[in-house]
């Protein structure tokens, strides 16, 4: 018999790096919640590792990565490579913060979806998630 | 090498793919419960409830700390509340959990409730077996933590631990029956803040007069700090004694048999739910019946009664 249920989407929210605030990143954990996504958060200051140990444990869709610090260019490629070696590969990683766009273009050529600046519509990021599950 | 057996030889990423399929019921998922049945049973399920805020992922976290610094393999599962509106949830459990997250010997799973009323979600007590499976010494589940009625904890742990705190104030004295009665193991948590004494003096007065099931054991009052790292061991002995009185007994098949009626009445009433509304959206003769019922021609209760035969019916129930 077919699959009669549903499965909700499941999102990591992580948050590496120094920075010190997480209103940013848990308006998107309640805004996605409120989509109809399952999503896991954990709490400031993740190192790469922890955040694709988590991902695997918890079996995510997708991971999104909030950044203000500005570390972004060895935090994210690091989160990508660690994320391959596991077999995490198919799992899609956005990155949300103040990110230049010259940075954004090298990010998006080593795999990540989509790079959201401040201020992005809940909206916006929404409809990216969904739109990208469906065509992998 | 199969799934069953991956996960017997803790490949964690294995066991987290067979967590999805079972939670998501995806085809095949009763082939890997049928399959490591024969490898579950030695696990020590401990259950930790009660009421928001108390600090149960908190004192989870220090707990597996403790089993892990006795050579023990520790699961966790962390169950947060789904939205009734959206279908969404908000797991943040492991936000107090972040420094078991690189530890090799603990394996940490959020769960939404996705349905589930009684505080668990109705895969948990099949998670629980994908743990088990994979030679689990420890597994440790967080309710939700409504503190009123997560009383479905006790059909899949051996040990139930309510935890409260000095600061629920009233609370305190308006505790549901229910919680008095579903604790083997009563933690007032946060000894560090004041009203401590009072509280535990207050519990064990409640538990006294309270009815609990069990002649083996009478339920104990530990006074824990998990963020001052107080009252650990105390709470980890107490585990202990309470597994021991129960299987020097015959507390344990007793209570073993009632999480294995419970883990089938969840199977049963899956697999019943599933043909029931695939036959009331595709069968064809089901829903000419349905048109009868609604032009008058035949009562509700005479057809429900005829769909109930054949979904239970396996040769007239075709839906694959
Ligand atoms: N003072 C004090 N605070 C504590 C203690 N244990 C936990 N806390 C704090 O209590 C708050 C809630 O802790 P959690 O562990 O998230 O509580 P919980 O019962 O899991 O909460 P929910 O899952 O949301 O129901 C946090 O701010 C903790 O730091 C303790 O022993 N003493
Ligand atoms: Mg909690």
């Amino acid at each position: 018999m077919g699959n009669q249920r549903i499965r909700p989407i499941r999102v990591l929210i992580a948050k590496p790096g120094l920075d010190g605030h997480d209103r940013g990143a848990k308006v998107v954990a309640r805004g996605l919640r409120d989509a109809g996504m399952e999503v896991i958060y954990t709490g400031l200051r993740q190192t790469p590792d922890q955040i694709v140990t988590v991902a695997i444990e918890e079996d995510v869709d997708t991971v999104g990565i909030s950044i203000l610090s500005g570390a972004h260019m060895t935090l994210v490629p690091e989160i990508l490579r660690l994320l391959k070696e596991r077999g995490g590969e198919n799992i899609l990683v956005y990155v949300g913060g103040i990110i230049p766009d010259s940075d954004a273009e090298i990010l998006k050529k080593m795999g990540v979806i989509e790079v959201f600046g401040p201020g992005t519509s809940l909206d916006v990021i929404r409809d990216a998630i969904i739109k990208h599950l469906k065509r992998s | 090498m199969d799934i069953v057996k991956k996960i017997f030889y803790r490949d964690r990423y294995a066991l987290s793919k067979a967590i999805s399929i079972i939670e998501n019921r995806e085809d095949g998922y009763l082939d890997i419960l049928k399959d490591i049945y024969k490898n579950t049973g030695k696990s020590h399920v401990i259950g930790i409830t009660g009421p928001p805020g108390v600090g149960k992922s908190t004192l989870i976290a220090e707990l597996a700390q403790e089993f892990v610094s006795q050579g023990k393999y520790v699961g966790i599962i962390a169950i947060d509340p789904t939205s009734p509106f959206s279908g969404g949830a908000i797991l943040g459990d492991r936000i107090r959990m972040n420094d078991l997250e690189l530890n090799k010997n603990v394996f940490i799973r959020s769960m939404a409730t996705r349905g589930g009323i009684g505080g668990i979600a109705t895969t948990t007590r099949n998670i629980i077996r994908l743990m088990e499976g994979f030679q689990m010494d420890v597994i440790i589940v967080e309710t939700v933590g409504t503190g009123q009625a997560d009383v479905d904890i006790i059909n899949v742990a051996e040990t139930v631990a309510v935890v409260l705190s000095p600061n629920l104030g009233d609370d305190i004295q308006t505790l549901k029956a229910g919680m008095l009665e579903i604790g083997d193991i009563f933690i007032i948590n946060k000894i560090d803040i004041e009203g401590a004494d009072e509280a535990i003096a207050y519990l064990e007065n409640m538990i006294s007069i309270a009815k609990y099931p069990y002649k083996e054991w009478m339920p104990v009052v530990i006074g824990t700090s998990a963020l001052k790292k107080m009252g650990i061991k105390e709470l980890v002995d107490a585990i202990y004694q309470h597994k021991k009185n129960l299987s020097a007994s015959k507390g344990i098949p007793k209570r073993n048999e009632r999480v294995l009626q419970y883990e089938m009445e969840g199977i049963i009433y899956d697999e019943f739910m599933n043909r029931m509304r695939y036959m009331m959206e595709h069968d064809p003769e089901t829903k000419e019946l349905m048109t009868e019922v609604y032009n008058k021609n035949i009562d509700p209760y005479t057809a429900s009664q005829k769909i109930l035969e054949k979904v239970i019916d396996k040769n007239k129930f075709n839906g694959k």
